[in-house]
């Protein structure tokens, strides 16, 4: 495959998902970072373009998933010091969710939890899509739906009898 | 589903967004180093971790890489200078500032014949809108002018002779020759040319050539009316050679343009005033619309106000104020005047990533504005001489100011490896945060008085 073929490549690869990576990313956090994220994952869909599934999209959204942890990983601790200088509290409730009560459930669900019902519900996928961008198999995941829908269903009757909310969410999580 | 779940679905933030544009990517691409290793993020690493695999699987992917690399090797592999350059000369969501100087052999305008047409200038663009401050002068000549030029996909604005020209093309250019010289026209945009090529698959490697005692990448055109020499290094152009074959013209003429200083900045609302045309308070207003009926207004009966330009900062410069700015001007010849402007340079001027610049304000609204040499010593006597062979000076009394440019990280000494040396101009690197272009400080002012011819 010649430069211009891979080049090709690329260009309809980013015309099919792009938008959707950049909606994963821009659900998750700022804009300016979000789009950051989606050339830190079609760069690397560059690199590995022979390993990209004809199935595309959970590939990179599991590429996004990562780069977001690793962004993540390296701003929390700074944030979190800031945040304790400044004697603030985290935001309660998950960022740009119109719906109170469930963003306040939300924001009570552990990563893993929250990250599996965002996937099916907000980005449309598949439960075997879901699997693959988790990396983990199709039985494993509808085990872990399960239960992430139990906890969502716990946390959003707390929510609405104003029981949560008041803890700082990476305690959380 | 569940109602929990549509519930949830219905609280999405954001069902839609736009999509965003891959010119970032081929940017990432290009100004990152080839061999660089990056850590492996892709999905499914954790699986292979868990299960035990990880160890057989990455000594048989050592052995296919290692084969891959034998068969591989000396073939480059990664992007291409093709891809690479490509990405160095996209502007889409940023500011590419660029001097350049430009010959155009042969040259004409208003079907008179020159050997040559010089070209010195900068320009700022960013997607489809440019902003060019250009001087040409036409050697062996009797013309020379300068002029300003703001091009928006088809909207232009023509700041020369003290009258800006605002027009939708330039095919009204019989109509607008009675207030300026269309000769110019819209200068061409060599880095959308580029662009352009390699979208359409027209542009190819064509190996190495030495210029200035390095060697560079060279890429030609598939029909070789393109010639670009690239850096090895950061894949910013640095000549770019154009053909117009199809010109009437006995000679086809030939373009050559040299890129001195490349920089990208980036897109706030501050740079984006850099892609507006300086002001010119006193300038009249031509609105030329298609049918070439031009409508010569007042400034402030004109819809087209020229921005503001951002301020100068000088919080990063070193300039301080040369003492005893002098200028004369001296008759060479009849209604030609050669301009010398003469100070003690404060600060030492080593690289080509700073200089002094003298602007000399004409009474006609038109200016002047040349560099200084690129090698000062601090405390020297400078004398910069501006002679056009053309340029008749008005009589009477004309202000200039002398100005220092640098770069924040000029300052920061010792020139690193974000300078890349080539011949006797050097190419910035394209993540340097400095702004040329506002970096400077005015540290001295004066005027010149030309006399009356009689």
């Amino acid at each position: 495959v010649n430069d211009l073929e891979r080049r090709h490549g690329l260009e309809a690869l980013f015309a099919a998902h792009a938008g959707s990576v950049r909606a994963y990313a821009r659900r998750r956090i700022d804009a300016a970072t979000a789009d950051d994220t989606v050339s830190e994952v079609f760069v690397i869909a560059w690199r590995r373009l022979e390993e990209v599934p004809e199935d595309a999209l959970p590939w990179l959204l599991g590429c996004a998933r990562r780069v977001l942890a690793n962004q993540r990983r390296s701003t929390r601790r700074g944030e979190a010091l800031t945040r304790r200088l400044e004697g603030a509290s985290a935001p309660a409730g998950w960022t740009g969710v119109s719906d109170g009560p469930l963003a306040l459930a939300l924001a009570e669900l552990g990563e893993r939890d929250r990250e599996i019902l965002l996937l099916i519900c907000w980005e449309g996928l598949e439960p075997a899509q879901a699997a693959r961008v988790l990396g983990c198999s199709r039985n494993a995941l509808a085990v872990r739906l399960h239960r992430a829908r139990r906890r969502l269903a716990i946390a959003l009757e707390r929510a609405e009898r104003g029981d949560v909310g008041t803890q700082p969410m990476e305690n959380l999580t | 589903m569940s109602d929990l779940l549509e519930r949830l679905s219905a609280a999405n933030p954001l069902p839609d967004c736009p999509q965003p544009s891959i010119e970032e990517v081929w940017m990432r691409l290009a100004t990152e180093e080839p061999g660089r290793s990056r850590p492996s993020i892709t999905p499914g690493r954790s699986r292979l971790t868990r299960r035990g695999l990880l160890v057989p699987v990455c000594a048989v992917a050592a052995v296919m890489a290692l084969a891959v690399l034998l068969v591989t090797s000396g073939s480059g592999g990664g992007l291409s200078v093709v891809a690479r350059a490509y990405a160095a000369a996209s502007s889409n969501g940023t500011i590419i500032h660029y001097v350049m100087s430009s010959r155009q052999r042969p040259a004409q305008t208003n079907h008179v014949p020159w050997k040559y047409a010089d070209t010195h200038g900068q320009v700022w663009v960013s997607g489809r809108r440019r902003h060019l401050i250009e001087a040409l002068s036409f050697v062996p000549g009797h013309g020379s002018l300068s002029h300003e030029i703001v091009v928006d996909g088809d909207h232009v604005e023509n700041f020369q002779g003290n009258t800006i020209v605002e027009s939708t093309t330039q095919s009204a250019s019989g109509s607008c020759a009675a207030l300026v010289s269309c000769g110019a026209g819209v200068p061409a945009d060599p880095l959308a040319e580029i662009r352009s090529l390699y979208k359409a698959g027209q542009l190819r490697a064509a190996g190495q050539t030495t210029v200035g005692h390095r060697r560079v990448d060279v890429i030609v055109s598939q029909d070789a009316t393109v010639r670009v020499l690239v850096d090895p290094r950061t894949f910013i152009p640095i000549q770019i050679t154009q053909t117009f074959g199809s010109q009437p013209w006995p000679v086809s003429p030939t373009v050559t343009t040299t890129i001195t200083h490349y920089q990208r900045l980036a897109l706030t609302p501050h740079n984006n005033k850099l892609l507006n045309l300086l002001p010119h308070p006193r300038a009249r207003i031509a609105c030329v619309s298609a049918s070439g009926v031009i409508r010569v207004t007042a400034l402030k009966h004109c819809p087209l106000v020229p921005a503001d330009r951002p301020s100068s900062t000088t919080s990063y410069t070193t300039g301080r104020p040369p003492s005893g700015v002098r200028a004369s001007a001296r008759r060479y010849a009849p209604g030609r005047w050669e301009i010398s402007v003469s100070f003690t340079a404060s600060t030492a001027v080593t690289s080509a990533r700073s200089s002094y610049t003298i602007l000399l304000q004409l009474q006609d609204g038109s200016r002047l504005l040349w560099t200084s040499d690129q090698n000062i010593r601090r405390d020297t006597r400078v004398t910069e001489v501006f002679q056009s062979p053309a340029l008749k000076f008005r009589a009477g009394t004309h202000t200039g100011t002398v100005r220092f440019n640098t770069t924040n990280q000029a300052n920061a000494a010792p020139h690193g490896p974000d300078e890349i040396p080539l011949g006797n101009f050097e190419v910035l690197n394209p993540q340097a945060p400095a702004s040329l272009g506002a970096s400077g400080v005015i540290v001295g002012r004066f005027v010149v008085t030309v006399p009356s011819s009689r």
